[in-house]
């Protein structure tokens, strides 16, 4: 590990995926297809994700301190390793395009209407830039505090709308097409759980490899019961017309109001969506710098990080077309595009290490 | 430390900044359709901020140098959105949507179909799920022109009687989230109550007068105030109110409501189709009018007759509701809710099926304070 | 779109003469290679060329192929 020199404890790297997990979800609700069932969606989420992470777990324990493009140069030999690593990267870096798109679509629609995309997302990467350069150790201690500061947000918005939770609106029970509810939970399983493949760049940051499997599923666990609890807030205060909107988290923020005076507090759950895109971005960002730098065997990323934050941006700029794209290409496209990078890139490398007997006692070279 | 002062700086956003100064507020909207010319009206009521600081009540409506505190623009436009944004076009300023109270729909919008109208104030990001959804009863201007004595703008006015139901419990205030909740069910009416400016002169003031029942989006019929107090209690959102009876020594008392409940449940046996309300109402012995001392006796009488009275209303709502084929209390989602395999084949004949329910009203009251005087005055 | 281009030009021009003078000749490689495509990319995008919408394409492509295999959507 000669490119990245930095240590993340444990905590922080709970609440560092934990941070990533929450990103654009706290805005949009991944159970939004199964309707007034998501719930049950995101529990099938959260088991999809748990199984996800024990691979990545295994993986990382195989190849102790190794980061995934170093595995795969190890596994695939260098020249097919380097074209899964870029693969892969590839598919970090478009992830984080995506990301970008749904800052700029939901700041754009709420907040900043008239002002130019381009400078939305410039500012935003910057920031973002900035952070990634100052390394995985900062933005690791950042996401303690901003996580946390979540955690406060989002029980607090749970009880000024718990009043006005309906439980008729989660009735009836298992009304709907199982396929429609197993695919919303594969969806809540792709996006955000599933995306916690790129931490197979960051992993080999941890001070204490062995609490690894065990600090990733705290994470895990912490922002499905947050999810749930949030999808308990969303159908039951919104019920029917839960599917009408685009950001229902968002919307049902709007509903808040305690005696007149604590209104318009939906704008909390905006500054949350701000913070965890941040965190999501960043990790995004410094995956993809770290991995092209270990590829080229660079000494190292920091130089890299710029153009491709901004690149980064100007993608998630020209994703496309129209918004309406975005919501068919989450909700129907994503689920199966991700999954190769999700499941069958880590999984067969961590089968073709097993078949070759990887890695060799005393090839270590660290 | 240094990031986070970094993202404030920067996501500070002077582009798209809204001075106060420079807004025209929406508060209340009134929407109407013309069908030969296929033109959605829509006149909005908009308020000066600066006025609104005016300390005097009583000139309410007319601050200092004779400028009003709030006026009517009108526009049209084939639909709602270009209707707003021509509104805009004829002020100093832009119209601004995220304080709007009230949403009132003319005769041409309900015999069009409300629905469709709707969709700019959900899809729009400025207004937001509270404002209240009414129905006109007459001329939709006179009641967004009308200048009231206590608040600057009509629509606080009728904000403030939305708010303020729960004294009589005879209207039904339903909001943008639970009234496009009610539209989007297949089988249950929408309601919103109806306003109607009443009185000649300086003696005009804003009432309402009942509420308005909707099939898939455009109004059948219309239900009175008591007949609103009786869906209220079929679905449990009475809040108070007073139920004033005959005693039987001749005088009258007066029952106030303090707190009701209800449950609905729904039966599907052989028999057909059944549903069982259970009422439950706390309330207080608010007034004598003569008669004897309330002893326990008496109150279990004034009890059951109570009983009988809420009983009554719950009855003669649900013939009205039987007579206009329209569920305004939701039991088809009741029945979706607890029957819902056998409910797809019944959902798309509700409208016929509805009629044949067979309602089971139980009513329990109880009278626990009778406020501060034992004997009833005159006392002897 | 014309701040993120001067950005980008002013990067490459700052950090390419540092990179030279190290003699990290593969570091200047791929930065400056990424760094080249961000520049043509915005300076496109500055002029007002129509990018075509990366993933909006491969979207349609996976929908279309899905009505191929025969799931409605």
């Amino acid at each position: 590990m000669k490119l990245e020199r930095g240590k993340i404890n444990g905590l922080e790297l709970t609440t560092l995926i934990a941070g990533f997990l929450f990103g654009s979800a706290v805005l949009l609700f991944p159970g939004q297809w199964a309707e007034h069932e998501g719930w049950i969606a995101i529990l099938g989420g959260v088991a999809e994700g748990f199984v996800f992470m024990l691979l990545y777990a295994a993986l990382m324990s195989r190849f102790p301190g190794k980061n995934f493009v170093e595995i795969a140069k190890e596994v695939y030999g260098p020249f097919f390793g380097s074209l899964v690593a870029l693969a892969f990267i590839g598919y970090l870096f478009h992830l984080g395009s995506l990301v970008v798109t749904d800052y700029h679509d939901f700041i754009k629609l709420t907040m900043l209407v008239q002002t130019p995309s381009s400078m939305i997302v410039l500012v935003n990467c910057l920031v973002i830039i900035y952070g990634v350069k100052k390394g995985i150790e900062v933005i690791a201690r950042c996401s303690q505090g901003m996580v946390t500061l979540l955690c406060v947000f989002y029980l607090m918005i749970f009880g000024m709308l718990s009043m006005q939770i309906k439980w008729t609106n989660f009735q009836p029970f298992f009304s709907l097409p199982v396929t429609k509810v197993l695919w919303a939970a594969h969806m809540a399983g792709s996006f955000p759980f599933g995306e916690t493949v790129a931490f197979l760049m960051v992993f080999p940051t941890l001070n204490k490899p062995e609490e690894l499997l065990n600090r990733s599923l705290k994470a895990l666990f912490l922002a499905g019961i947050y999810f749930f609890i949030g999808s308990i807030r969303t159908i039951g205060v919104l019920g029917d017309t839960a599917r009408l909107f685009l950001y229902s988290g968002f919307q049902s923020g709007r509903l808040i109001n305690i005696a007149n005076v604590f209104t318009r507090l939906e704008i909390i759950i905006g500054v949350n969506f701000l913070i965890m895109g941040f965190l999501k971005i960043a990790v995004l960002l410094y995956g993809c710098a770290l991995g092209i730098a270990q590829l080229f065997n660079l000494k190292s990323y920091s130089p890299l990080v710029l153009p491709l934050g901004l690149l980064m941006g100007m993608l998630g700029m020209i994703n496309f077309s129209m918004v309406s794209e975005n919501f068919e290409f989450s909700s129907l496209v994503y689920p199966v595009f991700a999954f190769p990078f999700q499941v069958i890139i880590p999984l067969t490398t961590l089968v073709v290490a097993l078949i070759r007997k990887l890695p060799k006692k005393g090839d270590d070279d660290n | 430390m240094v990031l986070a002062v970094l993202v404030c700086l920067l996501a500070g956003g002077c582009w798209d900044r809204q001075e106060l100064d420079e807004l025209a507020l929406a508060f209340a909207a009134g929407l109407d359709y013309d069908m030969e010319q296929k033109q959605v009206k829509l006149i909005t009521q908009v308020i000066r901020p600066g006025q609104m600081k005016s300390a005097e009540s009583g000139g309410g409506s007319t601050g200092q140098g004779g400028q009003k505190a709030s006026f009517i623009l009108e526009s049209q436009g084939k639909t709602v959105f270009e209707a707003v944004r021509k509104a805009s076009f004829q002020i100093s300023r832009r119209v601004n949507w995220t304080h709007n109270m009230v949403i009132i729909f003319g005769k041409g919008a309900v015999k069009a179909g409300v629905d469709k109208f709707l969709d700019f104030f959900v899809r729009d990001p400025e207004p937001r799920p509270h404002q209240y959804i009414l129905v006109a009863d007459g001329d939709l201007k006179d009641i967004l022109n009308f200048k009231p004595n206590l608040e600057k703008a009509s629509a606080q006015t009728i904000n403030g009687m939305m708010n303020n139901t729960g004294v009589t419990s005879e209207a039904y205030p339903v909001t943008l989230q639970e009234f496009v909740n009610d539209l989007m069910s297949n089988t249950k009416s929408a309601t919103a109550p109806l306003i109607k400016v009443v009185g000649e002169g300086e003696e005009q003031k804003l009432q309402l007068v009942g509420t308005a029942v909707f099939r898939k989006g455009k109004q059948i019929g219309r239900i009175e105030p008591k007949e609103t107090r009786g869906l209220l209690w079929v679905i449990g959102k009475v809040k108070s109110g007073i139920i004033s009876l005959p005693s039987s020594d001749g005088s009258e008392i007066s029952i106030e409501i303090v707190q009701a409940s209800s449950k609905i449940h729904p039966v599907l046996d052989g028999d057909g189709m059944h549903v069982h309300i259970h009422v439950k109402a706390i309330c207080n012995l608010g007034e004598q009018l003569g008669g004897e001392n309330a002893k326990p006796k008496k109150m279990i009488e004034f009890q059951q007759w109570a009983e009988k009275e809420i009983q009554k209303e719950i009855v003669h709502t649900i013939q009205c509701s039987r007579r206009m084929k329209a569920d305004i209390f939701g039991i088809g989602e009741a029945f979706n809710r607890k029957y819902h395999k056998r409910w797809r084949t019944m959902e798309p004949k509700w409208e016929e099926l509805y009629p044949k329910v067979k309602f089971s009203v139980n009513v329990k009251a109880k009278i626990r304070l009778i406020g501060e005087t034992l004997i009833p005055l005159p006392a002897h | 779109m014309i701040v993120i281009f001067i950005i980008l030009i002013g990067y490459l021009a700052n950090i390419a003469p540092r990179l030279i003078a190290d003699k990290q000749w593969k570091e200047l490689l791929v930065v400056g290679a990424v760094t080249v495509c961000g520049i043509v990319l915005a300076g496109l995008m500055m002029v007002g060329v129509e990018i075509p919408n990366v993933t909006g394409l491969m979207s349609q492509a996976f929908l279309k192929f899905y009505r191929m295999i025969g799931i409605k959507v």
